[in-house]
């Protein structure tokens, strides 16, 4: 389905029927993306309702020369950005690793094994336990295609420490990718 | 690695999109349903907003007596004050030796014992009632009167969770003080110890009026103020006040203030253990931020009586930012001699690193006037874009506070 203009000229005039399309249309990409920034579905689906309720307040300032999904993309992330900022000042995160941890500290992935075994549910568990900040960095750098320096201004943080945070969420991130595979290996030569 | 890492997360989940569940959109649905209900009650309130200010601009001063300001005389008057007679000082123990008249702006210092239910006034009372009924009250005792023209009616009731109470002797310390917006005449004659009244002659003594200027003209006025922040930040500022009133009800205010922003602890951001050869390290990250605020907000202010009403708007400029970052971190590697923690000061920011901005915001205030040159106030800043404190965001934030204004006439 495609997001015609009578279909937004039906939202802007609060037709539940359309608004039912809309919201059905977005709700796919938008949770995914959701999901990638917040802990879990429920907090995803909350934060899409927040937006898509942006959405229909907004439609008057939409133009239809836009990209309607990245339109809808933007407020999605924007909406996760202030979700991660009214719940940052109780934010206190553990990540128990496992002690031997140590011994990946210097292992390499091998990424087309990483490729092959892993699913997509894990990776995005993965993401979902980083530390916030860190979490929403690496979003914001690798899946927005932002530079350190428009982070940095969204978060109103310095380039230094959006740098750090990314790093620091790569790390993280390779040695969970390097003990699952670690894992999955001790499986295969036990069976 | 960095870049294969990232192409290997964006290629996994860059296109990960979550699957449709109906029970969403029905919760949506309401969602949609209680906004149509939230503009109804959006209208309720600013209609009911129009009726409160409409009923505050058009009541007549005398409906707020008796702190009215409509009189406002000025000049020496004299007025005989009928003196008591030592016997009626002996017999009345309440204060029927003072003679009170309506309107009084004045003040009390006192110190009473009471005992078996009986006050006495052993240092020099001082106090002054309005025309009306006037009640009293600290946590030792508890006073009324009844005041109509020069005649009052005072009565105490002492009452206290002292120890000396079961031994029916209270010692009761009061320092009260009380006053009016105008003090518009004083003619009341002062409480004396029985020895220092029996010393006096009979006859009858005489007071002035004193004149005080009206608060109504227009004012610079400087004040302290202390602002307490919402859960993480904490505010501590100095304000200026520049206040003109077009007339009795309406002026304008400007009030800047320069504030100190700070957090009210440290935040754990992140936390590892990392095994060692045997040994057990957990690295503690704790932040802590500081800044300098220069607010610069302009006021509508009106004011009714001893009330005064305020709503504006302004600039918050970020003067300087101090942004620190600590790691704890806590080892067990002399565990033979105990365990041992160490704080280990990783990095500093110095506030010339300070990314200056300017915020908008709408605040709101209220303040009594405890006293002609007093106000004491209470204040509410909305800022209308992100206020965020380097990691601790109070976006959107309602910042609160207590303000204790004093005039410069």
């Amino acid at each position: 389905m495609d997001v015609t203009d009578d279909l937004i000229a039906a939202c802007r005039s609060e037709d539940r029927e359309a608004i039912h399309k809309l919201y059905k249309y977005c709700h796919g990409h938008l949770i995914g993306i959701g999901m990638r920034y917040l802990k879990n579905r429920n907090d995803a689906v909350s934060a899409y309702h927040k937006s898509f309720m942006k959405m229909l307040n907004g439609l008057d300032s939409y133009s239809e020369q836009q990209n309607f999904i990245a339109w809808a993309k933007r407020i999605m992330v924007n909406t996760c950005i202030d979700v991660f900022r009214k719940d940052s000042k109780h934010t206190e995160r553990e990540y128990p690793f496992d002690p031997s941890d140590y011994f990946y500290k210097n292992a390499s992935v091998d990424w087309n094994l990483a490729e092959m075994n892993m699913r997509t549910d894990d990776i995005l568990e993965m993401v979902q336990s980083l530390p916030e900040k860190s979490k929403l960095v690496f979003n914001l750098f690798v899946f927005e295609d932002l530079k350190h320096q428009e982070i940095a201004d969204l978060l109103d943080m310095s380039e230094g420490t959006s740098k750090w945070h990314l790093s620091k969420a790569r790390k993280l991130l390779q040695q969970k990718i390097l003990l699952t595979l670690e894992q999955e290996n001790t499986k295969i030569n036990v069976s | 690695m960095s870049r294969k890492i990232d192409k290997f997360f964006k290629g996994k989940l860059g296109k990960h999109s979550a699957s449709y569940q109906h029970k969403d959109w029905q919760a949506f649905e309401a969602m949609l349903d209680d906004q149509g209900g939230q503009k109804g009650a959006v209208w309720g309130w600013i209609v009911l907003l129009f009726i409160v200010i409409s009923f505050l601009l058009f009541v007549p001063n005398s409906f707020f007596n008796p702190f009215s300001f409509s009189n406002n005389q000025s000049g020496v008057e004299s007025t005989a004050v009928p003196m008591s007679s030592n016997e009626e000082i002996g017999a009345n123990e309440n204060d029927s030796y003072r003679i009170d008249k309506a309107d009084i702006s004045a003040g009390e210092l006192s110190l009473h014992q009471s005992r078996f239910g009986i006050r006495n006034n052993i240092l020099p009372a001082y106090r002054d009632d309005r025309e009306g009924l006037n009640l009293y009250g600290n946590p030792y005792s508890f006073s009324a009167s009844a005041l109509n023209q020069s005649k009052s009616a005072t009565g105490f009731i002492v009452a206290g969770k002292d120890d000396s109470f079961n031994s029916r002797t209270i010692n009761t310390y009061e320092l009260d003080y009380m006053s009016g917006l105008i003090k518009q005449e004083v003619a009341s004659l002062p409480q004396y110890p029985l020895a220092l009244l029996s010393s006096m002659p009979s006859g009858n003594y005489t007071t002035q009026i004193t004149p005080v200027s009206s608060p109504q003209e227009s004012s610079f006025e400087l004040g302290i103020g202390l602002m307490v922040g919402n859960a993480t930040i904490r505010d501590v500022g100095l304000l200026l006040e520049m206040q003109y009133s077009f007339n009795k009800r309406f002026g304008i205010t400007f009030r800047p203030g320069f504030l100190y922003s700070s957090l009210s602890g440290s935040q754990m951001t992140y936390t590892q253990e990392v095994f060692d050869f045997g040994r057990n390290e957990l690295q503690i990250e704790l932040e802590s931020t500081a800044r300098f605020e220069l607010d610069l907000p302009l006021f509508i202010s009106m004011q009714t009586n001893r009330h005064q009403f305020g709503f504006g708007g302004g600039l918050t400029l970020a003067m300087a930012e101090r942004w620190k970052e600590e790691k704890i971190v806590i080892s067990d590697k002399d565990r033979l001699s105990g365990s041992s923690s160490e704080p280990v000061a990783t990095s500093r920011s110095f506030w010339s690193e300070t990314d200056r901005n300017a915020r908008p915001f709408v605040e709101a205030h209220y303040q009594y006037y405890i006293h002609p040159q007093w106000r004491l106030g209470l204040r509410s800043r909305w800022a209308l874009v992100d206020d965020q404190i380097e990691n601790y965001s109070s976006s959107r934030s309602v910042h609160y506070g207590v303000t204790l204004m004093y005039s410069i006439k």
